[in-house]
């Protein structure tokens, strides 16, 4: 299985220093979207480096497997490149094909919005647009393991906005995905979630050392993608699930399993394109018989949307799969 | 790996640091060769002058690019690769451009010597006396021995380069006088394989006798791979 796990990590900066990180117990499953609290200085960006590898740990030991990406909390800009070529080498070093690499790049500049800097020397690139190099850099690889180190500071809200999906989408393609980012707690108020709010599967505080789990915040907040505010009830997918399916799901879908071995899924409206992603995407393999939509307040009675014949349901999937990304994959 | 030696290769090229220790070298091979001075002695000077400059060319490699204006974190542009390939495989694609940089100056030494060649000929028989026609290297003969020699000088700097840069030697500071004290220690040491190759040069330019530094070259390449694999290995190991 892909994910990660770390046991009895430890981690010291010098013989004798102080322990930044102790007696660490993590296994995070594929799929997970894991949010890393902590103050300045606790060791967030610490563990990050231990799961990518940067830094060695003193004690235990960390697995992880398949393609391993990080976006560090601060990117040089002085490496003598443009940003297209610096983005195509990167892929090409994360094991894409030439061609692969130069799709994905060009798919990742322009879905960030800077695709007409492409020929631009990183180091003549401002602050914030090399930032959304060092991300798209990591983006690229379509990583198992996803690091984001404080990812979106430097970032304009448009390309939060997509950061925060592609996220939410490696988490939803079977990656398992694991963020540092100061935002807003809680206490302020409602107005303000976490980032990621209801798309997070687990949150950990780092504190003294110490890595603990915290209580996620509740799904209720919009995810990206959906419009805010509004109630758009919950989907129905009637799934013949061809091996397991895996323990983390987007919108984690309620599951009612049926005499004939289908599975029922029932998701919040606004997570539901983002689960048929995952479901029809390869890695979590499952036939969708049926997809319906449940009324938001209304007893289970449920209007079908699309009817129970493969073809309709073949259209489906060509709508969620006629993202230009999964096209640059097959290509 | 061959992406991210293409990719180290590049680097050293589009930042410009492959061009300090090209001019130092360039500098001192036009010095030590002068026009008409003997072949084999002078493939010996270029052979001798790879050990220094190939261990600049690694420590130029594995070095992390300069931070832009003071911003950013200098392991930031490393700190990438080795999340995508892990530590040991970046240590090494740095060591494989360096490596090729000092082999390229290894061909182009050789050629340049060969241009600017004196007599292959010795005026005098090695035992005094009156001079006797015949004593004469081979031309091709001469240039083998002097690339072997240099492939050795080659390899034996880019051992002195890793052992004088981290991970293995961690304080920065030491690291290009331990690099360049290396160097002399290696080429004036008696034994070891770049000494025995240069010394091949250059006694076989007094005795008119051209000895193919074979050994020299097998005995340099061992621990050139031990070194490597050693930082490699250490790479993955140490804190930053």
């Amino acid at each position: 299985m892909t994910g990660l796990r770390l046991a009895g990590v430890g981690k010291r900066y010098r013989r004798g220093g102080p322990w930044v990180l102790r007696d660490l117990e993590l296994t995070l499953p594929a799929g997970a979207l894991v949010r890393i609290e902590g103050a300045n200085g606790s060791g967030k960006s610490t563990l990050l480096k231990l799961v990518g590898g940067i830094e060695p740990p003193s004690r235990g030991r960390i697995e992880t497997s398949g393609r391993r990406a990080y976006v560090p909390e601060r990117f040089p800009p002085a490496l003598p490149f443009d940003a297209g070529d610096y983005l195509c080498r990167l892929g090409r070093i994360h094991g894409l094909s030439a061609r692969t690499a130069a799709e994905r790049t060009a798919y990742w500049l322009e879905r960030f919005g800077i695709a007409d800097r492409a020929g631009t020397p990183l180091n003549r690139l401002s602050k914030g647009t090399c930032q959304k190099v060092a991300v798209a850099q990591a983006l690229l690889a379509e990583a198992d393991v996803l690091l984001l180190d404080e990812a979106w500071t430097g970032l304009d809200q448009a390309a939060r906005a997509v950061l925060d999906e592609a996220a939410a989408e490696r988490a939803g393609q079977g990656g398992t995905v694991l963020f540092v980012d100061h935002d807003p707690p809680p206490s302020s108020g409602p107005g303000y979630p976490h980032r990621l709010a209801g798309l997070t599967t687990a949150a950990y505080l780092v504190q003294d050392g110490r890595v603990t789990a915290r209580e996620v915040p509740a799904a209720s907040a919009p995810g990206p993608g959906a419009p805010p505010g509004e109630d758009r009830g919950r989907m129905q997918l009637l799934v013949a699930a061809t091996a397991e399916l895996p323990e983390l799901l987007p919108g984690t879908p309620e599951r009612r399993p049926q005499p004939d071995g289908t599975v029922r899924l029932l998701v919040a409206a606004e997570h539901s394109d983002a689960l048929l992603r995952r479901l029809l995407g390869g890695s979590a393999p499952a036939h969708i018989l049926e997809v319906t939509r449940v009324a938001a307040q209304s007893g289970p009675e449920a209007k079908p949307l699309v009817a129970r014949a493969s073809s309709e349901t073949r259209t489906v999937a060509e709508r969620a799969s006629a993202e230009p990304r999964t096209a640059a994959e097959r290509g | 790996m061959t992406a991210l030696t293409r990719y180290q290769v590049e680097l050293l090229l589009r930042s410009q640091r492959w061009l300090p220790p090209f001019l130092g070298y360039a500098l001192l091979l036009a010095v030590g060769v002068q026009t008409g001075s003997p072949l084999l002695d002078s493939l010996g000077v270029n052979a001798a002058l790879l050990v220094p400059v190939t261990a600049w060319y690694a420590r130029s490699t594995l070095a992390d690019p300069p931070p832009a204006s003071g911003r950013g974190y200098p392991h930031a542009a490393r700190a990438v690769l080795v999340a995508a390939r892990g530590a040991a495989r970046v240590q090494l694609a740095a060591l494989l451009a360096a490596l090729l940089a000092g082999l390229l100056l290894a061909v182009l030494g050789t050629a340049a010597v060969w241009a600017l060649s004196g007599p292959t000929a010795i005026p005098q028989p090695p035992a005094g006396g009156t001079p006797t026609p015949g004593h004469q290297v081979s031309v091709p003969g001469a240039l083998l021995a002097g690339l072997l020699a240099a492939v050795t000088c080659v390899l034996t700097g880019l051992a002195v380069g890793a052992l004088c840069h981290r991970p293995v030697l961690l304080r920065a500071g030491y690291g290009m006088l331990g690099a360049l004290g290396l160097s002399v220690l290696v080429l004036v040491m008696p034994g070891s394989p770049a000494n025995q190759a240069v010394r091949a040069l250059v006694t076989g330019s007094r005795l008119a006798r051209v000895e193919l530094p074979v050994l020299a070259l097998v005995t340099a390449a061992v621990p050139a791979a031990l070194v490597g694999a050693g930082s490699a290995w250490l790479a993955g190991r140490r804190t930053e």
